[in-house]
Parts: C-alpha cells; structure tokens; sequence
C-alpha cells in the first residue's frame, strides 16, 4: 500500500510530466481504436460492397455448376431445400438465380448478356441491386403470362445499345436442353450498382421467366445467402452444408464469399497484414516516447532514490515503485485514450465517415464503390485490443528505468556521480 | 508442289455450313510447270474454276437434318429448311423440335441475325458471338460468314496425298500474318478425281482442334455434291454434329425478298 501512495504521490509532484506521458499514451491509444475500426469498417464495407449486389455471402449451387459454371448443371430448388437454407441461423435471406449466357438486343446492336432470372420480392433482400435503380422501377412480382417480359437492365448495358426505359430488347439463350430459348422483353428499369460486371452486361427477369426460356423447370442455378454478420460467413457456410446434406442433397456446394470472390479475400488479408505493420509503427513511436518520460523522470530522482536506498528502502521495492509509476501512466492513459477512442470510433460508426471527401467522383476498385460513407466497425475489442497492447508497452517501458534504479550504487547517486 | 497466293473463296451460301470448304475463286496467280510427279499436280486456279462450277449457284434450297451429340445434354435433332441465293444471301429456319420451330438465323451483305420467334424479332449477332455455338451444334456463328474470310486471309498450297490407300488432293490453306482468324492452318482433302471435298482438318498450332468430313457424294444437277457433313471437336469427348442435306437444289426461284425480316417472317411463323 505504501508503494501505491509512494508511486501516486511521485506521479503527482510533476504533473506536467505525468500529463504529458498520460497525453501521449492516451492518443496513440485513440489512433490504434481508431483505425482498427476504421479497418474492420472498412473490411465490412468491402466485405458488403463485393458481395451484396450479386454473389451474396454464401451461395448455394450444384458442385459442377460451383467448379465450372454450366448451364445444365442445375441444382432442384424446392421449398424444403429453401427452408433448410432459410431455417439456418444466421441465415438472413435466400434467393433463387437462374444465369444463362445469351444475346441481348435488338435489330441493329447488340451484346453478350448475362441474363439472370431472379425472386422479385427476394432478390432485394439479399442484393442490393434493386436499390441501384437509377431510372424506371423493380421488376414485378407477376409473370407475363407469355406476353412482354419486364426487365431491368445494367446502365451500362442500356448505353451500349441504346435503349431507355419503356423500349423493348430482345434476348436469345440456349436452354438446359440445348434448345434456343428467346423472349421479348420491357425495359422497366435501369441499374448502376458500380459492379461493372452488372452494369455492363445484367439483364434482370423474372426467375420463372428465365427458367421458361431455358426450359428449366423446377430447377435454377443457385441460391444467394445474405447472413447477418459477413464477416461470420464460414461457418455459416459449414451450418448451411451440414443441414442441406442433412435432406440428402449432397450434390449441392456450399461456399462463402471467401471461396466465391477469391481475387477479393486474398486482397483483403494482405490488407489485414499491412494493418498490424501499422500497429507495430504506432506502438514503437509511442513506445519510444513513453520510453523516454519515464526514463527522465527516474532519472531526475536518483539522488532521491540514493537516499532511500542509503536509509534502507530495498531494492525490491524500489523496482517495484517504478514500475508501479509507469503502470499507473499507462492505465490512465489506456482508459482515457480507449474512452476518447471508444466514443469516437462509435460517432463514425452511427454517422459514417463521409469517405467521398477523399476522392473525386464515383470511384470503384475491385467493382465495389467508395463513393459512399464508411461506417466503422465497434465491439469490444476494438476499444480492449490498443488498450491492453498500450499497458503491456508501458510495462515493458518502465522496465528499463526501474532496472537502472535499482542498480544504483547509493553513496554515488547521493553525490550526483550517477 | 505448288504455291500460289491467291484469293480463294467458299461458296454456296445455302449450303455455306455444307460448304464452308468450298474454295470456289476467281484470282489465281503465275502458273509454273507442275512437278514431274505422276498426274500432274492441277494449279489452285483449275481447281478453282473447277469448284466454281461444281458449286456455284444463283440459288439453293434444303431441307437439312441436324444432330448434335454433346456429353451433357445427350442427342438432339433439328430439321430445318435453308434457301441462298446469290453470294452473301442465306437463310435457315428451324421446323423441328415445336419449342424451336421458327428460330431462323438470317445472313445478308449486312450481316448475321437470329430471329426469335416468340419475340417475333431479329436480334444482330454481336461480332463478340461469332465463335460462339450456332444453334447450339459444334458449328460457330463464324462458320456462317468464315467464307468472306478466306478471300483474303490464306494463302494456298496443293498436293497429293494419301487417305486409306487412294489418293487424294490435299490443299493446305495457311492464313497471312495479319489475318484476323482462328487457325492456324486448314488442311483440306479432296476426292482426286473429281476434286470434290472429302475432310477439313483445322489446326491451333500444331494440335488439331476440329475436323469436318464429307460424305453421301451424290449427284444433283450433274455436280458431284456432299450430302452428309459431320463436324467433330477434337478433344477427345466425341461429340459431333451431323448436317444431312435432304431435298438438296440448284438455281430454282428463290425471291430476293426471302432474304429481309419480312420475308422471313412469312416462312418462318
């Protein structure tokens, strides 16, 4: 106890240098919370950004189909297969995709489409694609009964060949059977996802629709997970594989994202390593700095710590007061920091870092757009992880001033030749 | 041996897939003294003027049975009727199966189309789609147009050869550097007599990647025509799609008016 009175009294006879240690370590702590949530928003954000306008965070396909995309290889969709999907926790959303290569156009221009029959009310759910209407509506929820499809189309796609809200297009694919399946189609609407796959080349359909022009009855290509948390798509994918084998599908693939967008997650880990070098040079500025204020202030006291030594205050205790100083430092720093931190971390969580401020326009890398507001990842850890990682680096830094006090000789550190 | 750089051309627009060999020109070039070799080696231009006779027509009309055999969706038959006239005109429109009775592909000097016949539209076939599947047969939306192609991308080379103990005239077609094409060679066989097609063998490199063979040699019109045309890739799946002509004439009225969407229409709906 009396080292506690001892090392507060000691922190308190110079505040200016007490507050300056506690000054640093508090905002390298709120730099470390910061960034790593700004990080694991970030992380979410392209986790999100890549995956929910198409490929969602889990999908479900025909293993074939998932090796090698072909058109025949359908998987049955049904609804006890849809209910197993759906009835997995953690499973937010599922929805059925039928994707068929073909031409798209008219008389005078056209391209190579991806033609994708989707769930009109489930789709939304999972992808964001309907929210990317920049003209015209959503598809809607009754077929065409053999008259005029309603389409929406990628922007992209619609510049190519000239074609507006309200005009027809024309699509031709080959179906399950090898036949040439065709439709007459309405655009009703146009996308721009910035996923340039889907801007250039998506024609959106009714499921039912595509299945007709492909003659897949029953069958589609895969199904599309949204899960409630991305970042928990592995072992969600497990759960999902378990439960659909459990029904005897075993013919079916269950994969996350990572396996799915594979360029994306190795991308994203070499981003995560780059984040600990970062850590690594916050900690050793800091490190120095609190090295050297808790260096000089013991230093300042040797005389000090010559008489205790002489009046017999031992070593032992001695060691321990100074450490005991750069502890106390570094937990007020730690909570004060983690506490600004904390509450910063959670504005930018709630209200989003305005990140188009930082570049010009609509940037889009890797078919994910920044142009948008990042907002910032916040648990526990995000605050704990800077905190204790700064009293650690106090702890070690006090190491070294208290090893020197105590190998002080008393007579010489009295004297000041120490 | 013989090398001329000529400009040769398929011909018979009708039966442009049948014929997509057919090197029907009109150029040829300096003539020398053919090889003392056994017959005398016919320059590119006989052969030439040769199939031009044999196949060129103002018109055509077929009915053509097509097969196609793929691994994964197993044997499918399509009959269709064809007609051409002149050089760039052709159309095919499919009568059997009922789900795909009026698909029709239209070719013109404009270009390729397909029509869609629940859509009741034609669609332009992108270049980007020109070596895509025609009709879902191991025949490319290419293979209809190639023989704008060959006018000007290969140079030709004939010699005799020999196939299962008779001879043949081989005629291997190298493309030009620049030539904007597939393969990298085409080797053709012809019957030796009467120089009528008998194999097509396309190289990529050094490795064959499809081979055409011609049979069911029947007389139409006094020419000396193939009936049966199967193409096969080379990669070992042993898919294949066989043409069979049926009902193969030669210069009978074919309205020009056939050859837009709304003669089109009339035959096809």
């Amino acid at each position: 106890m009396m080292l506690w009175r001892l090392a507060w009294r000691n922190l308190t006879r110079n505040r200016t240098r007490s507050l300056l240690a506690i000054g640093g370590m508090a905002i390298a702590t709120v730099m470390l919370v910061w960034n790593v949530g700004f990080m694991d928003g970030f992380y979410n954000m392209m986790i999100r950004g890549a995956t929910d306008v198409e490929i969602g965070q889990v999908q479900v396909q025909h293993r074939d189909y998932a090796e090698r995309p072909a058109t025949v290889d359908t998987m049955v969709w049904d609804d006890e297969l849809a209910e197993t999907i759906r009835g997995t926790p953690g499973v937010r959303a599922a929805t059925p995709r039928v994707r068929l290569f073909g031409i798209v156009g008219h008389e005078e221009r056209s391209n190579v489409g991806l033609i994708m029959g989707v769930d009109p009310e489930m789709e939304p759910r999972v992808t964001v694609i309907a929210e990317g209407l920049v003209d015209g509506r959503w598809i809607s929820e009754e077929t065409s009964d053999g008259g005029v499809v309603e389409a929406v189309i990628g922007r992209g796609l619609s510049q190519t060949l000239g074609v507006e809200v309200g005009d027809e297009l024309v699509v031709i694919a080959e179906g399950v059977d090898g036949s040439m399946g065709d439709a007459l189609l309405e655009v009703v609407g146009i996308v721009a996802t910035g996923s340039s796959v889907v801007d250039r080349q998506v024609v959106l359909m009714h499921l039912e629709e595509a299945q007709f022009i492909a003659a897949m009855e029953g069958v589609v290509h895969e199904a599309v997970l949204s899960i409630d948390d991305p970042a928990a798509a592995i072992p969600v994918a497990r759960a999902v594989s378990a439960r659909v084998e459990a029904i005897g599908r075993d013919e079916l693939a269950v994969r996350p994202w990572q396996e799915v967008a594979t360029s994306l997650y190795e991308l994203l880990q070499i981003g995560d390593q780059s984040n600990y070098v970062i850590y690594l040079v916050i900690f050793l500025i800091v490190g120095l700095g609190v090295l050297n204020a808790l260096r000089m202030s013991a230093r300042e006291r040797y005389r000090e710590f010559g008489v205790m030594l002489a009046v017999g205050f031992s070593r032992a205790r001695l060691f321990a007061m100074v450490m005991l100083e750069g502890l106390v430092l570094g937990f007020v720093g730690a909570v004060v920091g983690g506490t600004a931190g904390a509450a910063l971390v959670w504005y930018y969580k709630v209200y989003g870092l305005n990140f188009g401020a930082f570049v010009d326009g609509d940037v889009t890398y890797m078919g994910v757009s920044f142009s948008e507001r990042v907002y910032f990842a916040m648990d526990l850890s995000t605050v704990l992880e800077p905190a204790i990682g700064l009293m650690l680096m106090a702890f070690v830094c006090s190491l070294w001033p208290a090893v020197a006090s105590i190998r002080l000789v008393p007579r010489d550190a009295i004297t000041g030749r120490q | 041996m013989k090398t001329t750089k000529t400009t040769w051309r398929a011909a018979g627009v009708a039966v442009a897939i049948l014929l997509t060999s057919l090197l029907v020109g009109s150029v040829a070039v300096a003539e020398e003294p053919a090889a003392a070799e056994e017959p005398a080696l016919p320059s590119v231009e006989e052969v030439n003027r040769h199939l031009d006779r044999l196949y060129r027509a103002d018109s055509s009309q077929a009915r053509i049975v097509m097969t196609v055999q793929t691994e994964r969706r197993g044997t499918r038959t399509l009959e269709m009727d064809s007609w051409s006239r002149g050089e760039d005109q052709a159309l095919f429109v499919i009568r059997s199966p009922a789900r795909e009775a009026g698909t029709a592909t239209l070719r013109t000097e404009e270009g390729l189309w397909n029509y869609a016949p629940r859509a009741d539209r034609l669609v332009r076939i992108p270049t980007g789609m020109l070596s895509e599947r025609w009709m879902g047969s191991h025949l490319t939306n290419d293979d209809l147009v190639r023989e704008t192609g060959y006018e000007d991308d290969y140079d030709v080379e004939l010699s005799w050869g020999e196939t299962d103990g008779t001879r043949v005239l081989v005629a291997t077609m190298t493309p030009h550097e620049s030539a904007p094409v597939v393969y990298t060679r085409v080797v053709y066989e012809l019957d030796a007599e009467h120089w009528t097609p008998r194999k097509a063998e396309f190289f990529d490199g050094d490795r064959k990647v499809r081979t055409m063979e011609f049979s069911d040699i029947r007389e139409v019109d006094g020419r000396q025509i193939p009936h049966r045309m199967e193409v096969r890739p080379e990669d070992g799946s042993g898919e294949f799609t066989r043409m069979e002509y049926r009902d193969l004439k030669f210069d009978i009225d074919v309205d020009a008016s056939l050859f837009t969407r709304r003669g089109l229409r009339r035959v096809a709906r």
